[in-house]
């Protein structure tokens, strides 16, 4: 079992300085008592300091109860009665204007730093997948690849967090026997005669013929289903 | 076509072999291309391989069918940029085959892919990308510039 230690400074109304240390090296202890914060105390939460250390500042009234030792996994009470003092909010959207900014300016060198210096255990998991999302849209693939990693450790259960590492796990490959495919050569060169006369149109060729024409997809597959060959027959959005 | 395709079967490097072209079909303009036909669940269709690509492509009345009826993972609201236009839409796996041109055996790679996400009414007008990452990354593959031929096998 592991056991967290908090030391604490108290003065009065109550100020709660907390360090949280683990013999554990994943962060996720921690981050269970950010959560569970969030979830207990909202409003409190969002006085929670986002400090760069592993290292949160809380300003509670005393009736708060916070235990010096408590088992890992176990449910912690942090549950204030009123807020008092107000510190530095965690503020997304200050986050999110940061980021875009680098973003949008290509200096990958500023956005990582910004990101790096976030503890995303003191935000909502929605947090994360919008930084995932943004830094995959500008294909800084190594970069969304650690967050992805520390989604999953800090939020392990988070269903969206999940999908994204799903989708973006290392790709599996399967060589299945299929049917030799018929008259490829004759088709290709049928596009390459013809293809300008079909002009922003759906086309099927097959063995060098064409089986059909139409301004969609779905109505070319209506036209062609019943002779369709997959692995023989090409199917192309001639541009 | 494939006259190395013994050489490289037997040293376990391409499983397969396929005819590439140097155009896109329909394509007036003189670019040149590496083209190759891939299915695209049961569809085979024309893919330019670019391996300064980041993600594959696929039209999305190509894709929307499949993921549809696969239920696939996917992520939402990323943009990316095709030939100097950023668009919008999703990451999504998806089954990329390749086929072999002699056996007809397949070679299926449950890809990561980026599906634009159209707005009502509006036509894709870009052609399909078989890129880098969650695709190319994880394949051997090798061309024969002399007889336009693309090997491939698993990594």
């Amino acid at each position: 079992m592991t056991y967290v230690t908090f030391s604490s400074t108290l003065t009065f109304p109550i100020t709660l300085t907390s360090t949280a240390s683990t013999t554990h090296a994943e962060p996720d202890w921690q981050a269970l008592l950010f959560q569970h914060l969030r979830q207990a105390a909202p409003t409190t939460w969002q006085k929670v300091r986002n400090n760069l250390s592993l290292r949160s500042i809380i300003e509670i009234d005393q009736s708060t109860v916070l235990p010096t030792q408590t088992p890992r996994n176990e449910t912690v009470d942090v549950t204030p009665h009123h807020d008092s003092l107000i510190h530095e909010m965690v503020d997304d959207e200050h986050l999110f204007a940061h980021l875009e900014a680098y973003a949008r300016a290509h200096d990958y060198r500023a956005y990582k730093a910004e990101v790096a210096n976030v503890h995303w255990a003191c935000h909502a998991p929605t947090a994360l997948v919008r930084t995932i999302t943004l830094t995959l849209s500008h294909e800084w693939l190594t970069l969304a690849e650690t967050l992805i990693k520390q989604g999953r450790e800090i939020f392990p259960h988070d269903p969206t967090i999940g999908r994204i590492a799903r989708t973006l796990a290392p790709s599996s490959i399967t060589v299945v026997p299929g049917a030799a495919p018929q008259g490829l050569a004759a088709s290709r060169m049928w596009l390459r005669t013809y293809a300008t006369d079909y002009r922003g149109a759906w086309v099927a060729v097959y063995n060098g013929q064409l089986l059909g024409a139409a301004p969609s997809l779905e109505a070319l597959r209506a036209t062609i289903d019943p002779l369709e060959q997959p692995a023989s027959t090409i199917i192309t959005h001639i541009l | 076509m494939a006259r190395f395709a013994k050489l490289l079967a037997d040293n376990d490097f391409a499983s397969g072999v396929t005819s590439y072209e140097d155009y896109v079909p329909g394509d007036e303009g003189d670019r040149q291309r590496l083209v190759i036909y891939v299915q695209v669940g049961m569809t085979l269709t024309p893919c330019i391989v670019d391996t300064g690509a980041t993600w594959c492509v696929i039209d999305p009345s190509l894709a929307q069918p499949l993921l549809e009826a696969k239920r696939a993972d996917y992520i939402r609201a990323i943009a990316y940029e095709i030939r100097g236009t950023r668009y919008e839409g999703a990451l999504v796996r998806l089954d990329l085959a390749f086929q072999d041109e002699i056996s007809g055996s397949l070679m299926v790679i449950d890809a990561t892919v980026f599906v634009p996400e159209l707005r009502h009414g509006e036509d894709w007008r870009e052609p399909n990308f078989i890129g880098l990452k969650g695709c190319l990354e994880r394949i051997r593959f090798a061309i024969d510039p002399a007889e336009s031929a693309f090997y491939f096998g698993r990594a």
